[in-house]
């Protein structure tokens, strides 16, 4: 049988499939973006007791294989939430589990990004004679933003890999479909470079976006 | 010339265990022109920098226009005045920096009017109104919409006098403007400061340039090491040189 059939006999689950890992990795994409930067934020001109907590969650995330974070999620956090009477199916527990994962990865690329920043820019805009929160929005988050680009769209193609992970925790992504598919008897190898070049693209169009926005911009800055 | 419109009262700062002004005092009149000079680490940036609040200081007082800024005493106790307060003191000094510090990401005009739009809540119209008269005046009418990375050195730092001068500052504030400039630049953004001079702005310039200094100035003021060691008309310290390292320092330098 060959993969191209295979595939469109078989195209509700591969379409499952390829919603399941596309609303979970950009699902996490999504969330990671904006709590990330605010957590950044945070960090980077918070009041110590605020930033302390993030502080701990970032260093403790980072230092955690995303796997591990992955069954946290679905046993640990699982069972508490039973215990409330929630049932977190395996597909919540992973997008919280990638965006646990990606928030911590954006709140440090955010803090590197704002540190980066030359103090002069802090001190333009007080001297024009700004308070902190426009100083913030109008000067420095918009040139922060431009300079995340590259590291962003590192942690966005590594989410959306990450979805892989999510199969074994029993969501019926693209790789444990193809697993599914191949255990009916399909050519493994087919369906594997099948799956490779769907992520392969996934992927591909996050970097032209990001690579586009990174033009547009950064010919205006630099 | 009768109240000083910036009087600067026994300015005590350190810098940790450094103790960089032990009771500096200064005068400046409306319309006057004053000059700092000084060897490297004299202190002439931190003191431009105490009068924008952009540093702070343990002791002694600034007033503006009569008003102490940047502290207050309240029964006895020295108090850092509101974030709100000394942002609007600021926006009443005009501060010009050494590395122009532009806004990358805004246009020329952005540049000077995103002051007048967030600070004296301006409308875009009058914002920009005001804002192309200042690029204008310091010629830079063909450069509304260029980013500050397509513009030259000296273009940029007439962006930034525009950006400062068109909030309407009671002060303009110069930190060693032309410094970060090729030699064959800086006499475009001389020119401009020397324009409004002639106008009556009153400036203190922090600067290098000698023959500039003595060439506008009312006063010029000679620091070293955190004080000031000399005060004078042009002519007094360029001229008679009568202090002892002025003549030291000063020998550096073709005026």
């Amino acid at each position: 049988m060959n993969v191209i059939e295979s595939l469109i006999n078989s195209r509700d689950d591969v379409f499952s499939g390829i919603v399941s890992t596309v609303s979970a990795g950009f699902g996490a994409i999504f969330i990671a973006t904006i709590v990330g930067i605010v957590a950044g934020m945070v960090l980077t001109y918070g009041n110590a007791l605020v930033a302390w907590p993030i502080r701990a969650y970032v260093d403790i995330v980072r230092g955690i294989p995303g796997l591990v974070v992955i069954f946290i999620s679905y046993y640990l956090l699982g069972f508490a939430l039973q215990s409330l009477g929630i049932t977190l199916d395996a597909w919540a527990a992973g997008l919280i589990a990638l965006s646990i994962v990606g928030i911590a990865d954006v709140a440090e690329i955010t803090r590197g990004a704002f540190q980066a920043l030359p103090r002069g820019q802090t001190d333009a805009g007080k001297a024009a004679g700004m308070k902190f929160p426009t100083i913030l929005s109008s000067v420095l988050l918009p040139q922060a933003l431009v300079q995340m680009i590259p590291p962003w769209t590192n942690t966005a193609t590594e989410l959306i890999k990450g979805t892989t992970l999510l199969s074994l925790i029993g969501v019926t992504e693209l790789l444990l479909t193809a697993n599914q598919l191949i255990a009916r008897g399909g050519n493994a190898l087919y369906f594997f470079i099948a799956i490779g070049l769907m992520f392969f693209t996934i992927n591909t169009l996050i970097q032209l976006a990001a690579r586009a926005a990174e033009r547009k911009f950064h010919y205006q800055i630099a | 010339m009768n109240k000083p419109i910036l009087e600067i009262r026994n300015l005590e700062k350190s810098f940790g265990p450094h103790k960089l002004f032990d009771g500096v005092s200064l005068d400046v009149f409306a319309g006057e022109v004053v000059s700092i000079i000084g060897p490297s680490g004299s202190g002439k940036t931190t003191l431009l920098r105490c009068v924008n609040l952009l540093e702070g200081y343990e002791g002694g007082s600034i007033f503006l226009d009569g008003v102490e800024i940047g502290y207050s005493t309240v029964r006895g106790k020295r108090r850092s005045q509101s974030e709100a307060d000394i942002a609007s003191q600021r926006a009443t000094t005009g501060m010009v920096f050494q590395s122009f510090n532009l806004f990358p990401h805004k246009t020329a005009l952005h540049n000077v009017t995103l002051g007048l739009q967030k600070v004296q809540k301006l409308k875009i119209e009058e914002a920009s109104e005001i804002g192309k008269k200042w690029l204008d005046r310091v010629g830079l009418s063909e450069k509304f919409d260029s980013f500050p990375a397509h513009l030259s050195g000296g273009q940029q730092q007439r962006v930034a006098i525009a950006r400062a001068i068109a909030m309407g500052p009671k002060i303009m504030l110069f930190d060693e403007v032309t410094s970060a400039l090729d030699p064959e630049l800086v006499g475009e953004v001389l020119a401009v400061i020397k324009q409004l001079a002639l106008e009556g702005a009153t400036m203190i310039l922090v600067t290098h340039e000698m023959r500039f200094a003595n060439e506008v100035s009312d006063k010029v003021v000679f620091m070293e090491n955190g004080s000031i060691e000399a005060v004078g008309t042009p002519h007094e310290i360029f001229g008679e040189r009568k202090h002892p390292r002025l003549e030291g320092f000063l020998s550096n330098f073709v005026v």
